[in-house]
């Protein structure tokens, strides 16, 4: 391909992956300015590009997005959610035409008059893709083109895993130089032998390696794409743990993850009444994180949908003959959810235009094995399902805490440990139900001797009298404390893959060396979590990830729920407070008193917020909260929107800033009388 | 047949090893004890910055648990799968050619040596054992899947 050419399209591909997650935000709030600005330059760029090359089609493209944009800027135009769609189709289409460009292949003479005319607003985006001249929506998966040249990955293994080795081999000869004391002209230069080397460590390895928020980055616009489609609500967070991963690897997981997430949101959550009926949020939620562990990166993707019938799963692989029914009685509940990942099974009743698009799951799985990585499913049915995607990370050098115990040392990645502590208050250890627990912050841990599972206490220390505790986070959120004798030190280790010998027993994930020079076993945390009882159900681990959000208040943007009340002012609730949202008809409220009563759930629930006179309409909404373990009903005229919002800075609790403007935030906790305790038997 | 071997003393008798499959001889330093490791395993060790599996050979072929390294212990190293194993042996001899064999064993051997055994070979004057390194990597695996 021609230089110029290649530039071009390199630069388009990183304003695309950048732009991606730009326009899920300034969809959600198209007055956003700064957003504007960004999609706006966006399509500018392009447009002023093309004028070199002989590309009409997408110079006509973003010269009409173009104009849109300008007319919201200037206020020509009111950003409507047509429009905005229309924008959105535009940027798929030139993403499809950049990757054929990029692939060398001749532009198709398609009609984009019907993609032009709906960002106009003189048509109808429906109308547009009718046309067929807009791509199907979610192609998140075009492979993205760095402006680099091209090397073969095994020249770039071999220049990483020269320079480990080189690292290691330094420090064995700083050692022995510390041993027998040279001249200080050799330490000097050993010394600045060894800068240059991390250097070129650190250089070799950013090589390689790719965040994996790059990978991430996508991710908004696909799920909201699809459950859009699919009419549902999802709010998505992501955790990338700083994770970095391969850029080949990145790759190679792409495609099963994006088909890993249509499988969540087609299949695992339910349709927003499915889900006020059961009790839940209306906003599904969809939790996925990247942790690096030694040799793997476990990137988890947890929804609170439907999960999954694991009797019905099995059911299914019996009608089909995959297995048989003696089989089945002895299998585990993971491998009973693994049976999805079997040729020939699918559990879509009908196969619906999503999670029958691409690939199955057991494509999904076969691909992940290929690259010696797996797939581990937990379900529990009616609250959510948990899929881990491990892929194996050879090469890393990965920030770690050696510990330890029973008079060893052993490694364990860092990203897995929450905090340390030193506990010498025997009140703050407590038995119950034959499990050992600490106190912490209020909060009960499980604990567990790391001696005592490696089978290596010594009899002097006695595995009760661990006094100091990693408290050790996994993926999925379990939480639990790892008793140990000291921490050695904080160190970035070259973990090696273990000979299969050790890394069958599943308590190791690699061998590393300590800067003295002495191997250390890197640990696998899960597989000591696993062999200590220290894995629980989805369920709980989905609400103690639910808290570890809200204590990260500071960066992740809070959501709540903005409405209308009856005298017109706005106020906010946090989605986090919210039941649920429930539509009263008029009759259903009686008056008791000063107070309005309704009966929900068997139980007698108070009404707050509606005024004097109760008003005319057939239904009246209703948030329904919980104070107290007690359900409270807030009537409002209408709901407005579900909205970014953050605490005002002056620090003031009833007021907190949607676009930068003040809006009275609703607590439960602060709402005034009208919970007389005449509740019964409500829940 | 001129296949050289790689003649040592495991468990007090001495064996021959395919000189091929050894990539070096070593005499141990630290050997840090692996907890919950197959019972052949003495540790991990490290060789000119590269972390490998130290497996007593005597254990392997008797089926008992290694005993404790000591510095000092010489070993040979192979590496069948990638990864590297120092295999501990009482004493290392010579290379020597073989004249003849290998041959099949008439007798079952005991324990774990039937396993490894790739059949005898005459090597200079003596005939002896010709075992297999990979096999007695992977001795107990073997065992508790005949078991």
């Amino acid at each position: 391909m021609d230089e110029l050419l290649g530039e071009f399209v390199a630069e388009c591909h990183d304003l695309l992956e950048n732009l991606s997650a730009e326009v899920v935000e300034w969809e959600k709030d198209p007055s956003d300015r700064a957003r504007l600005a960004n999609v706006f330059r966006f399509f500018h760029t392009i447009k002023g590009n093309c004028g070199f090359f002989d590309f009409p089609r997408l110079e006509k493209l973003s010269h009409a997005a173009e104009d849109v944009l300008a007319d919201f800027r200037s206020g020509r135009r009111q950003p409507d959610k047509p429009a905005v769609d229309a924008v959105l189709a535009t940027i798929d289409t030139i993403r499809q035409l950049i990757a054929l460009i990029d692939a060398g292949e001749p532009l198709p003479e398609a009609d984009d008059s019907a993609l032009i005319a709906a960002l106009r607003g003189e048509g109808d985006i429906s109308a547009a893709e009718m046309a067929g001249s807009a791509p199907g929506k979610g192609e998140a998966t075009s492979p993205r083109q760095q402006r680099t040249i091209r090397l073969p990955v095994e020249l770039l293994d071999r220049v990483m895993s020269g320079v480990s080795d080189m690292a290691l081999a330094r420090n064995e000869l700083e050692r022995l130089l510390a041993q027998n004391a040279g001249s200080q002209q050799v330490e000097a230069s050993v010394h600045r032998l060894s800068t240059m080397l991390d250097d070129m460590r650190d250089a070799i390895q950013r090589i390689r390696m790719q965040r994996i928020d790059t990978l991430f980055a996508g991710l908004p616009r696909l799920v909201r794409d699809l459950s859009s489609e699919l009419g549902k609500l999802v709010m998505v967070e992501l955790e990338s743990g700083d994770v970095e991963l391969d850029r080949e690897l990145i790759e190679v997981i792409r495609d099963p993850l994006v088909h890993l997430l249509r499988n969540a949101v087609d299949h695992g959550i339910e349709t927003p009444a499915e889900r006020m009926a059961a009790g839940k949020r209306e906003i599904g939620l969809l939790h996925v994180s990247a942790r690096q562990t030694g040799s793997e990166i476990r990137i988890g993707i947890v929804d609170d949908g439907r999960g999954m019938d694991t009797a019905e799963l099995v059911a299914k692989a019996i009608a089909k003959g995959l297995i048989s029914g003696d089989e089945a009685k002895s299998m585990t509940e993971r491998e009973k959810t693994a049976l999805i990942c079997q040729p020939g099974f699918s559990t879509a009743s009908e196969v619906t235009a999503i999670s029958g698009r691409g690939v199955g799951m057991d494509v999904v799985s076969a691909n992940l094995e290929a690259i010696g990585g797996s797939l581990m499913i937990d379900t529990t049915p009616g609250a959510g399902t948990r899929m881990m995607m491990n892929v194996p990370m050879t090469l890393s050098i990965v920030p770690a805490v050696i510990a330890r115990a029973g008079g060893q040392a052993f490694a364990l990645p860092r990203s897995y440990i929450d905090e340390i502590v030193r506990l010498s208050d025997s009140n703050r250890r407590v038995r119950m139900g034959g499990m050992d627990f600490i106190v912490l912050d209020d909060r009960r841990v499980p604990r567990t001797s790391l001696a005592a599972i490696l089978g290596i206490e010594q009899p002097s220390s006695g595995t009760g009298a661990d006094q100091l505790f990693l408290i050790v986070r996994l993926v999925g959120g379990d939480i639990f404390a790892l008793g140990v004798d000291e921490i050695v030190s904080l160190d970035e280790l070259v973990i090696k893959p273990v000979a299969p010998l050790l890394q069958d027993t599943g308590f190791y994930v690699g061998i590393a060396q300590l800067d003295n020079g002495e191997p250390v076993m890197a640990l696998d945390v899960s597989g000591i979590a696993r062999a200590a009882g220290m894995i629980g159900e989805v369920k709980k681990s989905g609400r103690i990830a639910q808290t570890g959000t809200r204590t990260n208040a500071a960066e992740a943007p809070l959501s709540g729920v903005l409405f209308e009340r009856f005298d017109a002012s706005r106020a906010l609730i946090p989605v986090d407070e919210l039941q649920r949202i429930e539509r009263l008809p008029h009759g259903a409220i009686s008056r008791v008193g000063e107070d309005y009563k309704i009966l929900i759930d068997g139980g007698v629930v108070p009404v707050l917020g509606l005024p004097d006179e109760l008003p005319a309409a057939d239904t009246i909404h209703t948030l329904l909260l919980r104070r107290d373990g007690q359900l409270l009903a807030y009537a409002i005229a209408c709901m407005v929107d579900i909205v970014a919002y953050r605490p005002a800075a002056d620090g003031s609790t009833g007021i907190v800033l949607v676009d930068d403007r003040p809006v009275e935030r609703i607590l439960p906790a602060e709402l005034g009388p009208g919970t007389s305790p005449c509740m019964e038997g409500s829940e | 047949m001129s296949e050289p071997v790689l003649l040592v003393t495991v468990a007090g008798e001495r064996v021959a090893f395919p000189a091929g499959a050894i990539t070096t001889v070593v005499e141990l330093e630290k050997v840090t004890p692996v907890p919950r490791a197959p019972s052949h395993v003495s540790g991990i060790t490290a060789l000119r910055s590269r972390g490998m599996v130290v497996i007593d050979c005597a254990a392997a072929l008797e089926n008992r648990a290694a005993r404790p390294a000591t510095p000092g212990s010489m070993a040979v190293v192979t590496s069948p799968d990638g990864f590297a194993y120092a295999l501990m042996v009482d004493e290392v001899h010579d290379i020597a050619e073989i004249v003849d064999g290998p041959s099949p064993m008439r007798l079952k051997l005991p324990a774990n040596w039937q396993a490894v055994c790739l059949g005898q070979v005459q090597a200079g004057e003596e005939t002896l054992v010709l075992v297999d390194p990979e096999r007695i990597i992977s001795a107990t695996r073997e065992i508790a899947a005949v078991a």
